[in-house]
């Protein structure tokens, strides 16, 4: 039997003599159509490109993964006609984490998505020499910013969140919530770093070079966005002076003509999405704009009877800003903003981010509530004036609660299904429960709950990260 | 060569083993294999020059060895004797040589030419022994020649002489020499694939037998890929589906033809369109994430058995398989590869499944092996073979939906119950739609009959030492659908066997190609049945698409859409071996396979309803482009030798792979015009979804030594080292193994004399361990890819995914025992086998919170799953007579999967996903108790509340009912009748099995009364008022509560999966005709089923999540069979 033994030990290792090539024959080379990740960033143009494909995915993901048609319907901006989806439980405030946590996901996840991206760009630039230095501080910079950008939304959408800075899964995995302020000195933080980091001019694809496209976040999109994270964290003389900065910089200015707000490079856009080429409507343009009945477009949903009714007669903006659609008899109307829809066939709008007329609305309130009625008044009006309207009364401009409510007003009528503005703000004064009680059984609802402030996340990240808890209340 | 043990010389059958070195020598001349000379020169004519002064004959050996080339077999005792020579001679024949060599020795030799031979013999028979034999009848040498019915000799057939341990096996030449025999000796024939022959020797000194290819099922051939056998000597478990019965089955994918046919091997067919992959399962699922795949081989080269619809654009009505669902029920989406095979080519499909059968297959082998062996030329008179059918089919289960009055009192009865006024949207309700209007739309969009037509020719013939096999096929499957929708395939295949005069030389090729050509819509559109009764006609009164005023989307405008997929396939294999010495074979193959998909969805402006306006942005055409390249070589030494009574088989080689995939998808749109929609140059946008190269390589070394004794006892070992190029460095390599034995308890005398009645009893057992690899490639790399949209002139890279640079192969144990028995001659032969297999090393796309940024990252998991089973056949033959034969035979299987353990699993993101103790196909949901009857409402058992019921579960704590969506048993009841030349099959196949029924599909996204759609009469029982009692709640305009734990239950059923009736024209007839055969057919597949009334089909009930997709056909077909 022995020699069976051998005979088959030997002849196995007869074939492994063949075998030695096999150890090299295994390793095989990198994939051709990706790239390995230590070299993205070891390159500015690549790195750029890894910076620059957020904005892209901000773009075809509609902006912020709905939130504007989201919060619209939470709110009392737009009206459902989809009735068997979870655009139906937003309408009525009936989210329930088991139906619609998963169907609101994108809301969740993609954000993180992004910060994953903004993680990756950090560490991949921080690690490489192979970049030149004026790139690396504009992309760390934009990481910095979009970082910031996001969990802005995340904490207004869902309270508390894990706060993550890494891109290692290992620890991100079993991450629980951060309480709020905590990802508001991380917000704050990244934002006053990407001011300083960040080109004051609009750059190309080469990051230092000036570009005319408003489309990479600049210095002052930094300061912008810190400007309204410090009115939503109460610091007014912070706000306003990052607001007058922006309002001071001389790069921007009011569109006079409301209709040309929303196009491409407006000079009243501190931040926009470019769209891809052959892409000729923004994601508001193709949600929004109705062409047959609502129930059979995209989005399922008009503008409110609420809403509508909130404009002063002779506003531009509900006059440009606003139009409609009669099917079968049915006139339905819809936000107007964007022109471009489906079936456009030349670009001519970007998406919009950030404004300037925001950056007036956030210096008025700031203003007010330092009791600077007077600035604060012409901030508004100024906003006012572009719309065709008048200046405020005079009983509002000297009431300080008269004076809060008129911002709101405008906020509500300028800001309207832009990145869930309305929503974000009533909460952010309080003043959501009152309203909401108010709109929800006009809306067929079965009365406000509190909770519904907050969305639910995403159960299976419940299921996957031990740590993470469902928003309270759900 | 020096033998090291005593006993006769290996020529004569009863020696002993070649040494070691000569092995050593071969493996490498096994490299150089290509290079070999087929006629490596002769002994006649060469001559020696040898000059030795009192050397031992062992030097003199060597010295003849290296000038002619010959060997010499002895063994060391054999030259105890021996005297040391001084030879002194110039050019001197071999045979003078050996003679003078020789001379004063006390051995013998003998020359062997063939094979290049020199035997060193004892001395001179004795005399004494020659009288001890004399007695009686005397005895003398014998040599034969044992060939098949064709006249081909058989190689390696073994002759044994009864009631003795001697016995020869037959040269390559089928010739074999046995000396000493009595005259009235019986031989005894056995051979693979033949019956067992018993021959009285009768004298004679030259015989020729012919043996009989066996009926016998035991003694049919079983090819266990790199070796075959016979059922009646296998160790491991292979079960076969003939050629013959796969064709009996008018479908056009193999796979489908194996439904219920094969134990342990789960098919079931989930779409009704031509091309649809179906669910396939061997033995459970071994794997938690996807991977659960057995691997295919056709004709020994690996074939891809994922769908290569391009993920990027998506299979049309096929479905993407991006959509692929790796939530345990092995549902696949795109387009079958299996269906680019033609089932006319198919001589036979081996599905490999314990450890002894797979584990040579090592790291691919973890969830069994498919093995499709094509069918081979035969020699003879040159045959023309004609077979052509043609049918048609039609839906296998229809829906029984609501008719327009039960359809308007359900919405009326939702929105009263909602208290909610009808809104002007709502067309069907609202008066804007003639509510009087009732369109059966099941059969408009799914009644039509899909017309089936195959024809199939092939030409075959050859010698005894060339065959050849041409063959060609078309077939035409069309659709249920409105519309000019089908799937054509055509084929051609060649191969060619040939053997060298001596028979030392074989080489085989094959090649075959499919070219298969398929006009699917853009969309299954099972989806339009639920349209309201009440929508409008499709057409306006004068023929064009009717709008309504807008207040629909007309689905007839949808037709307009095709998803073309033009799949060209071709396979190729070339085997070369070679008989370098008596039982040793050097070979090799040389495989390749290409597969090009090109495919095209093209959406016309016609799609949209006018409403869009003329929007030349809507007009689109995807197109999209997927390669896959295959080449694999596996060199081999395989020997064979009859030692003592026993046999012994042995097997080395090595496996080189790679597999090449490139695919691409794009996007054409903005064309001004519908007619210029081809052509991709006009449009005004061009989109790249995305593409993808991928490169995999594999290599390994594997082994095999078997030992059958006596046809009693078998031993059979395997082993194999793979590399995959899937894992991260120091990773790649992973050792696997198997040892199977078995016991042929009735070839013991003990047992022939204590139980007659049986003619067969085995027992076996089999251990090993086999591994997987089936993952992504460059999962351990982290990379960034393009995503294909530039911003500002710089394309984006976006990350591919987490990476994990630590996971290694997953390790399936299996173990397996089994029993055989025949009874009666075989005329009842009974299987049953346990087998348990335990997965470790789980490798998983780890499910992550999103808030990682990606949902998954590879990695193994701690986990053990264990699959085990019972499987059963039984074959039996119920009559036999001299016109009326009456065959049946019964499968079924028992699986059982259960997670063994999971460390930690709570704090796990699989904790609301598996439990151990549990199978892994459970889901965990809240319990429901019934509808309330005060309010209609489903209501659920509260768990966190201690108690007492909830009709709103959202505490994932109420969420701890289990149940599994999964098979209890299953297989198939096979009826055979022949009677003169009629031939009838009858097959049924049954599953015992929990899956998702009615009210689990329409609470997805079609809940009653919700929308403008139609729901089955089953809903008719739902709650109305108060204290009613029923399992079906309200209807409402809302979407209610999903029905959890009772939208699972019971979706067993029996089908009457085939019947095939064949009548072979009178042999008169025939001769008349000039036909060598002739036969024509009847067969029908899908025929009748019997189910519960909450489902539509149910062999779709396993998805995890439903739809509505075109159930399974009834197809029947006549066809006509000639042989020319």
């Amino acid at each position: 039997m022995t020699h069976y033994i051998k005979l088959l030990s030997l002849s196995v290792l007869g074939v492994s003599i063949l075998g030695f090539g096999c150890k090299k024959f295994v390793e095989i080379p990198p994939p051709t159509t990706e790239l390995v990740t230590t070299n993205v960033f070891n390159d500015a143009s690549t790195a750029t490109a890894a910076q620059t494909a957020i904005y892209t995915s901000m773009f075809l993901n509609g902006a912020g993964f709905g939130i504007e048609i989201n919060t619209g319907l939470s709110s009392d901006e737009l009206q459902t006609y989809f009735s068997g989806s979870y655009f139906f439980d937003l309408y009525t405030n009936t989210l329930n984490a088991i139906n619609d946590g998963n169907s609101l996901s994108g809301q969740w996840s993609g954000p993180y998505n992004y910060i994953y991206q903004a993680n990756a760009v950090i560490a991949g630039l921080q690690n490489n020499s192979g970049v030149d230095t004026a790139s690396k501080r504009q992309l760390t910079g934009e990481a910095e910013f979009i970082r910031a950008f996001w969990y802005f939304y995340l904490v207004n959408t869902y309270g508390d969140v894990p706060l993550l800075t890494t891109t290692a899964y290992q620890t991100n995995s079993v991450a629980s919530r951060t309480p709020m302020e905590k990802v508001y000195s991380q917000i704050v933080a990244d934002l006053i770093d990407a001011q300083k980091l960040l080109s004051p001019n609009f750059v190309d694809e080469t990051d230092t070079a000036v570009s005319q496209d408003h489309v990479r976040p600049t210095k002052w999109a930094a300061t912008a966005f810190l400007a309204r994270v410090y009115l939503y964290t109460g610091d007014y003389k912070d706000a306003a002076i990052q607001a007058g900065a922006v309002i001071n910089s001389g790069q921007f200015s009011l569109v006079p003509d409301p209709n040309q707000v929303f196009l491409e490079n407006s000079n009243e856009a501190i931040w926009q999405l470019m769209p891809p080429p052959g892409y000729y409507a923004t994601s508001e343009g193709t949600l929004f704009i109705l062409t047959t009945s609502p129930g059979n477009s995209s989005a399922g949903a008009a503008l409110s009877p609420q809403f509508l009714n909130a404009f002063d007669s002779g506003d531009l903006r509900r006059i440009d800003w606003v139009d409609s659609i009669i099917v079968s008899g049915s006139t339905y109307y819809y936000p107007y903003k964007y022109k471009a829809d489906m079936s456009s066939t030349t670009l001519t709008e970007y998406g919009m981010v950030l404004r300037l007329s925001e950056q007036y609305l956030i210096r008025a309130e700031a203003e007010a509530a330092d009791n600077d009625l007077t600035d604060a008044t012409s901030d508004v009006n100024t906003i006012r004036n572009r719309a065709g309207l008048g200046n405020l009364p005079n009983a509002t401009t000297t009431d300080l609660q008269l004076m809060l409510l008129a911002i709101q007003h405008e906020r509500q009528v300028e800001l309207f299904t832009e990145w869930g503005d309305r929503w974000f703000n009533l909460k952010r004064t309080n003043a959501l429960d009152s309203v909401m009680t108010m709109v929800n059984p006009q809306k067929g609802g079965t009365g406000w709950q509190s909770f519904q402030q907050l969305y639910p996340i995403p159960t299976t990240d419940i299921q996957n990260d031990p740590n993470l808890k469902q928003t309270p209340g759900y | 060569m020096k033998l090291t043990a005593t006993g006769e010389n290996p020529f004569r059958g009863g020696g002993y083993i070649i040494e070691l070195l000569m092995i050593m020598k071969l493996t490498i001349s096994l490299v150089l294999l290509a290079s070999l000379q087929v006629s490596a020169g002769t002994a006649r004519g060469q001559t020696l020059t040898l000059s030795l002064d009192h050397a031992q004959l062992e030097k003199a050996f060597e010295l003849i060895e290296s000038q002619s080339g010959y060997t010499f077999f002895y063994y060391a005792e054999q030259l105890k004797d021996t005297k040391p020579v001084s030879l002194h001679v110039t050019d001197q024949t071999l045979e003078s040589v050996l003679v003078s060599l020789f001379k004063d020795q006390p051995i013998g030799f003998k020359i062997d030419q063939e094979k290049k031979m020199i035997i060193v013999e004892k001395g001179k028979i004795s005399p004494i022994k020659a009288a001890k034999n004399a007695h009686g009848n005397g005895e003398g040498n014998i040599n034969g020649k044992i060939t098949n019915e064709e006249g081909e000799p058989l190689d390696g057939a073994s002759v044994a002489i009864k009631g003795t341990k001697s016995g020869a096996q037959t040269s390559s030449k089928g010739l074999f020499e046995l000396k000493n025999v009595s005259s009235d000796a019986i031989l005894v024939i056995t051979f693979i694939g033949y019956d067992r022959q018993e021959v009285k020797v009768n004298g004679g000194k030259e015989l020729t037998i012919t043996l009989k290819h066996s009926t016998n099922e035991l003694d049919q051939t079983v090819i266990k890929g790199y070796y075959n056998t016979s059922e009646r000597l296998s160790t491991g478990d292979v079960s076969t589906v003939k050629g013959v019965d796969i064709s009996k089955q008018p479908v056009s994918d193999p796979i489908l033809a194996l439904e219920g046919r094969v134990p342990g091997l789960y098919i079931s067919q989930t779409s009704g369109i031509p091309g649809a992959y179906a669910t396939i399962q061997l033995r459970g699922q071994n794997s938690i994430a996807n991977g659960n795949n057995p691997l295919y081989i056709v004709d020994g080269v690996p074939y891809s058995s994922s769908p290569l619809t391009s993920s990027f654009i998506g299979g049309g009505a096929l479905g993407s398989p991006g959509n692929n669902n790796s939530n345990n029920t092995g549902v696949i989406y795109g387009a079958s590869p299996f269906n680019n095979l033609n089932m006319a080519d198919i001589e036979s499909i081996e599905v490999l499944k314990d450890a002894d059968a797979t584990a040579i297959y090592g790291s691919r082998g973890a969830n069994g092996v498919i093995l499709i062996t094509t069918k081979k030329g035969k020699g003879g008179a040159t045959k023309l073979d004609v077979n052509v059918f043609t049918g048609a089919g039609s839906i296998a289960s229809k829906m029984n939906l609501l008719n327009t009055p039960q359809y308007l009192e359900m919405r009326h009865e939702a929105f009263r119950n909602d208290n909610r006024t009808i809104g002007s949207t709502f067309y069907d309700v609202n008066g804007m739609w003639d509510s009087t209007r009732y369109t059966n739309w099941q059969k408009v969009f799914i009644g039509g009959t899909a017309k089936f037509t195959n024809a199939q020719v092939s030409l075959s013939g050859g010698n005894s030492n060339t065959q050849f096999l041409l063959s060609g096929g078309y077939s035409n499957q069309g659709t249920v659908f409105p519309g000019n929708y089908t799937d054509q395939k055509a084929s051609v295949g060649f191969n060619l066997t040939h053997t060298s005069v001596n028979r030392k030389f074989h080489a085989l090729l094959f090649i075959d190609y499919v070219n298969d050509n398929s006009d699917l819509p853009g969309y299954d559109f099972s989806q339009n049945i639920t349209l309201a009764p009440d929508a409008p006609a499709l057409y306006t009164p004068n023929g064009t698409i009717n709008w309504q005023n807008y207040t629909w989307n007309n689905p007839i405008a949808t037709l307009s859409e095709h998803a073309k997929a033009n799949t060209d396939n071709l396979l190729g294999n070339f085997n070369v071996s070679y008989e370098v010495l008596p039982g040793l074979l050097a070979k090799s193959s040389f495989g390749y396979t290409n597969m090009q998909l090109n495919q095209t969805i093209i959406t016309p402006g016609t799609y949209f309803s006018p409403a869009y306006g003329d929007d030349p942005n809507l007009r689109s055409n995807s197109y999209g482009t997927t390669n896959v390249k295959t080449w694999i070589i596996e060199p081999q030494l395989v020997y064979s030798k009859k030692i003592g009574l026993g046999k012994l088989d042995a097997l080395a080689g090595t496996t080189f792979q790679e597999n090449q995939q490139n695919s691409i998808g794009q996007n054409a749109y903005g064309f001004s015009n519908d007619a210029l929609i081809t052509n991709v140059a006009a449009a005004s946008t061009i989109q790249i979804y995305g593409s993808s190269n991928t490169l995999y390589h594999y290599d390994a070394i594997f082994g095999r030594i078997s030992y059958n004794w006596d046809d009693k006892y078998l031993i059979n070992a395997t082993a194999r080292r793979d590399g995959s190029s899937r894992f991260g460095p120091d990773k790649q390599f992973g050792d696997f193994g198997a040892v199977g034995a078995a016991w042929i308890f009735s070839n013991t005398s003990f047992f022939k004399k204590a139980v007659p009645g049986i003619s067969f009893g085995k027992i076996k057992i089999s251990y090993g361990s086999t591994g997987n690899d089936q993952i992504s490639d460059y999962q351990y790399l982290s990379t960034y890819s393009s995503n294909g949209y530039p911003y500002q002139n710089l394309t984006g890279l976006t990350p591919t995914g987490l990476t994990n640079t630590d996971y290694r192969w997953e390790l399936v144990k299996k173990f397996e025992t089994g029993i055989d028995v025949g009874l009666w001659k075989d005329r009842v032969l009974f299987n049953a086998n346990y087998y348990m297999n335990r997965t470790s090393n789980q490798l998983v796309g780890y499910a992550l919170p999103s808030i990682t940024g990606f949902s998954t990252v590879e990695a193994n998991l701690p986990a053990v799953i264990q699959n085990t089973g019972v499987e059963i056949s039984i074959n039996t033959v119920n009559f036999k007579g001299r016109d009326f034969t009456w065959k049946s035979s019964l499968n079924i299987s028992i699986p059982r999967n259960k997670l063994i353990s999971y460390p930690n699993l709570s704090g796990s993101p699989y904790s609301q996903t598996y439990e151990v103790g549990k199978p892994l196909y459970i889901q965990f949901l809240p319990h429901n108790t019934g509808v309330k009857p005060a309010n209609g409402l489903y209501q659920f058992q509260s768990v966190v509340n201690h108690g007492g019921d909830t009709t709103t579960p959202a505490d994932p704590g109420d969420f701890q009912f289990l149940k599994s969506i999964t098979q209890k048993y299953y297989g198939g009841f096979l009826n055979s009748f022949s009677y003169k030349g009629f031939q009838l099959d009858i097959f049924f196949q049954f599953v015992n099995q929990t899956g998702n029924n009615y009210q689990q599909l329409f609470t997805n996204n079609l809940q009653p009364g919700v929308f403008d759609a139609n729901v089955p009469t089953y809903f008719l029982g739902r709650w109305q008022q108060p204290n009613d009692m029923t399992n079906i709640q309200r209807f409402s305009t809302f979407r209610l509560k999903k029905p959890y734990d009772a939208g699972i239950s019971n979706t067993s059923f029996i089908r009457l999966k085939n019947v095939s009736l064949s009548y072979n024209l009178p042999g008169k007839w025939q001769q008349k005709a000039h036909l060598q055969n002739a036969r024509i057919y009847v067969q029908g597949q899908n025929l009748w089923t019997i189910k519960n009334s909450n489902l539509w089909d149910p062999e779709q009930s396993m998805a995890s999540t439903l739809g509505l997709n075109l159930p399974p056909l009834r197809m029947l077909t006549v066809g006509l069979q000639v042989g020319l």
